[in-house]
């Protein structure tokens, strides 16, 4: 492994099907130094990607790594990381202050140092006057502050925020924002994911866009069939076909060559990726013909997040 | 494994140890417990005031000592030591940190392990106190009623028991979404244990505790002992193996 790999963020290749329900699918992606924003819808997949990225989920398909490191050698790999979860959970009786101190204590701190970090990481939350106060009777937005506490008490040089602003008011997500930047500042990596995209815009160094699983859209350093298209190189088109035998239908379109990828909508429909749209067309026509498929329907899908993502990340860039 | 990171092993296993430990004890969790130890006492406290000889005490001993209390002590606190995490979405914070998951296991289990077998220690020996205290005076067991197992003989089942329970609780913890089913089926197994051909029974930790009480049926201490010590460690080598294939989402 050489420095430069040894100092990225990589997602390489990475799909996640739980069944045969899909999470995530080929992505492929580096993460820059800065702050990443992870767009997308509701069950676009950016909580999945997130766990991937911590460990918490093993890829079906592909890796990641951290720095080198990866989450089958968990010593060196959750040193590396600090997560904040989307689940508002914590354990039963716990204040704030003893939720910090057991799960630092669990890092392998000794006690004087575990709560030492604890009092450190609840002042920068902001939450240092209510640290003995029990977890349960917190308001949405201190919940949100202790999980990001227990995101950044160890310092780590990779952050994933999955929805950290969410219940925040005005104050606390300025002071969020503050210490985001204050690590982007220290040059770590800080992947912060939501729904919404104004949220982000101006937080984010770089964006990454996901719908149904799907890297749509990235600023970040992506893979040639996940990467916005450039100069010279044809945009991937989705296309949504409502055809019988579905399965089938993809089988042979596989075998000739002119799908990026293929996914079940249901027994009678299919949502395919294509590089080369001509050649897709002139082997679709053909194949119809030949086999006698019923098409009902075929249409884009992926017009409206791709033109928002444009409308976002282009227009912003130009500014 | 160098000798930092052995210190750092130790250290973070302590802590799994001490937190599970403060959770068992200082919430809710230690209700079901206290109630499973304060039924033998009483009712060894009721045997020595009221019985008619010492035979009784043999039957709370092996029945609602080990029977009830052991079993489903050790029940009610190792399910819920994994199983309890995944449903309260909180096993991810423990995920996070860069512990081994069979540290984090070996923690959880001897920390069920202190509880359990501390709570029904205690109560062995209060049970033995009151036996010879306040039931001093009852004649002896006659006839079919068993006499009273000595003291060291019932200490070592409760104490292989909450361990042969508990780690095989501790897998049904983490194999099962629902380990009501599996420890309601333990339990058909253990109760029947004694109808089935030979060859079976030897798959029954009543059968090793009860060879540790002198049934004659039933192997020798030494082999007893052994028994039980392979059943735990056998049952939590997989959970370990589990808990390093979970996956929190």
């Amino acid at each position: 492994m050489n420095g430069a790999e040894d100092n990225a963020v990589r997602l390489v290749d990475v799909s996640k099907f739980y069944g045969e329900v899909l999470g995530v699918n080929r992505v492929d992606v580096a993460l820059a130094e800065g702050i990443t924003g992870l767009v997308g819808p509701n069950g676009a997949g950016k909580s999945t990607l997130m766990n991937l990225l911590a460990g918490l989920l093993r890829p079906t398909h592909g890796h990641v790594s951290v720095h080198g490191a990866t989450p089958s050698a968990p010593r060196r790999f959750y040193r590396l990381l600090g997560y904040c979860p989307q689940p508002d959970a914590f354990p039963p009786g716990a204040t704030g202050r003893s939720f910090l101190e057991s799960c630092l204590r669990t890092r392998g701190l000794p006690k004087v140092a575990a709560r030492r970090q604890a009092e450190q990481a609840l002042e920068r939350v902001g939450l240092a006057s209510a640290g003995e106060r029990l977890v349960a009777a917190y308001s949405k937005g201190m919940r949100q502050r202790v999980k990001l506490a227990f995101a950044i008490a160890h310092d780590p040089t990779f952050l994933i925020l999955d929805e950290p602003l969410n219940g925040l008011d005005p104050q606390a997500r300025a002071e969020a924002i503050a210490i985001f930047r204050q690590f982007r500042d220290a040059g770590a990596r800080v992947l912060i994911s939501s729904h919404v995209l104004h949220e982000l815009e101006d937080l984010a160094d770089q964006m990454i866009f996901l719908d149904s699983g799907y890297l749509v859209a990235s600023t970040a350093d992506a893979a040639p069939e996940n990467r916005t298209a450039s100069a010279g190189e044809q945009p991937l088109t989705r296309l949504s076909l409502g055809v019988a035998n579905a399965q089938a239908v993809a089988a042979r379109l596989f075998a000739e060559e002119v799908l990026v990828e293929a996914r079940l909508d249901g027994a009678d429909g299919l949502v395919v990726a294509i590089r080369d749209l001509d050649r897709f067309q002139e082997v679709f026509h053909k194949l119809v013909v030949k086999e006698g498929w019923r098409v009902r329907a075929a249409r884009p899908v992926e017009d409206a997040v791709a033109a928002t993502y444009r409308d976002v990340v282009r227009g912003g860039q130009g500014r | 494994m160098t000798g930092v990171e052995q210190a750092l092993w130790l250290r973070q296993f302590g802590a799994v140890l001490t937190v599970d430990l403060r959770r068992i004890l200082w919430t809710r969790r230690a209700l079901p417990l206290l109630l499973l130890a304060g039924v033998p006492v009483a009712a060894t406290v009721l045997a020595a005031l009221f019985g008619p000889h010492t035979g009784m005490f043999h039957y709370v001993f092996t029945t609602l000592v080990v029977g009830v209390g052991v079993f489903f002590g050790a029940a009610v606190t190792q399910t819920k030591l994994l199983r309890g995490e995944i449903v309260a979405q909180t096993l991810h914070y423990h995920l996070l940190s860069p512990i081994s998951r069979d540290a984090l296991l070996l923690g959880k289990y001897l920390a069920g392990l202190a509880t359990t077998g501390g709570v029904f220690i205690a109560v062995t020996l209060v049970c033995h106190a009151v036996r010879t205290t306040l039931g001093a005076d009852l004649p002896p067991a006659t006839g079919d009623w068993p006499p009273p197992s000595p003291l060291p003989a019932q200490l070592a089942v409760v104490a292989l028991g909450c361990a042969a329970y508990g780690a095989l609780f501790l897998l049904f913890g983490a194999m099962f979404r629902n380990p009501v089913f599996p420890v309601a089926g333990l339990l058909g197994w253990e109760l029947l244990h004694y109808t089935l051909p030979p060859a079976l029974q030897t798959l029954s930790v009543a059968h090793y505790l009860q060879g540790l009480l002198g049934d004659e049926a039933a192997p020798t201490a030494w082999v007893c002992v052994l028994a039980l010590l392979a059943i735990s460690a056998g049952a939590v080598a997989l959970a370990c193996r589990r808990l390093r294939r979970i996956e929190v989402g």
